[in-house]
């Protein structure tokens, strides 16, 4: 968890200390994607982005600038020492898309999510996703998020992320 | 307060002494979630999950849909620990039994069967999403759900803390029943 009172505020680092800086609209974010945990059959699933990240805790993200392909890898390796749910893990890709996606997404004409500059000491490219809602019903919650699966849809490896 | 998935350790068939004593809110609840490596998916599923959990003292009558869902949700929970996302929560033992208890709730025969998974932040998830329905509906361990669905006409359907020992809502039936 980035911190404990994430705030909403995208013109603001949560951790000015060690930042690289807030989080710009062109800026490519990086979403490490594994099989089964977040696709079946090849069809993102809606747990691959956990509500509770979006509330309270951060949909964690990378900064391609700010990271390195081999940082990204070692996550990866990371990741997959672990099964999920007893069955093999698969790296499946990243999934690219850039703050701006995020932030154009709307639901009556306001802005529904933000991106925040979440550094962490051992990531000072990490940055997290919330719903610019603090408090918001698990149903209106959960129909918001699938605005969000489509930007997880395409995937690419992570040398050819870095590579354009 | 007595529960349908309220058992007790002697009338658990003991075949590895692995069981496990949790409670969900003032019930004291005696559970045989097996590891893993146990499972057997040739013996009864009653050696796994008590009969008043699925609701069928006979395991011939249960569905195969129904049989299906509940080996998933105890090959989930079965997950050892050492094998667990060192960055996910895991789900509460309430949040997996809240699941069985929505589970023999469902409709029988159901339109499309949902993919079941757990979400990192300790969600069991019940998602319905690779045909025509569409229905996100998860269980945090509270005794309640929420959800959000829509029809095949684009209808949405919202639904919070709905009581899991309740009725299922009609709204939901109507979009399940086969």
């Amino acid at each position: 968890m980035p911190c404990d009172k994430p705030h909403r505020d995208e013109l603001t680092s949560a951790v000015a200390d060690f930042s690289p800086g807030i989080v710009a609209d062109e800026e490519w974010l990086l979403r490490i994607m594994l099989n089964p945990d977040h696709l079946v059959d090849g069809q993102v699933i809606t747990a691959a982005i956990p509500l509770r990240d979006l509330q309270t805790k951060g949909f964690s993200v990378d900064r391609l600038k700010h990271v390195t392909p081999l940082f990204v890898n070692k996550s990866i390796n990371r990741l997959l020492a672990r099964t999920s749910g007893g069955k093999k893990r698969y790296f499946v890709g990243v999934a690219r898309f850039t703050a701006a996606r995020v932030r154009e997404i709307e639901e009556d004409g306001r802005q529904v999510f933000v991106v925040i500059d979440t550094a962490l000491s051992c990531n000072p490219g990490h940055a997290s996703i919330y719903f610019v809602a603090r408090d918001m019903k698990g149903s209106k919650a959960r129909q918001l998020r699938e605005e969000l699966l489509p930007l997880l849809v395409q995937r690419t490896s992570v040398e050819l992320a870095f590579a354009f | 307060m007595m529960d349908t998935l309220i058992t007790t350790q002697e009338s658990i068939p003991s075949q590895s002494g692995l069981h496990e004593q949790w409670t969900t809110g003032t019930d004291k609840v005696h559970w045989a979630w097996p590891h893993a490596w146990e499972l057997d998916r040739t013996e009864p599923l009653a050696h796994y999950v008590c009969p008043s959990a699925t609701g069928m003292e006979d395991e011939s009558n249960l569905s195969p849909w129904a049989w299906s869902m509940l080996w998933r949700l105890v090959d989930l929970r079965s997950t050892p620990e050492n094998e667990r996302s060192p960055i996910a929560e895991w789900p509460a033992e309430s949040a997996f039994v809240d699941a069985l208890t929505f589970t023999k709730k469902l409709p029988s025969p159901l339109k499309e069967m949902p993919h079941i998974s757990l979400a990192d932040d300790g969600e069991v998830n019940f998602a319905w999403t690779r045909g025509k329905l569409h229905i996100d509906l998860g269980f945090y361990g509270t005794g309640s759900y929420s959800y959000y669905a829509r029809d095949e006409n684009n209808h949405e359907l919202f639904g919070d803390d709905v009581l899991v020992r309740g009725s299922l809502p009609q709204e939901l039936v109507g979009l399940l029943s086969g």
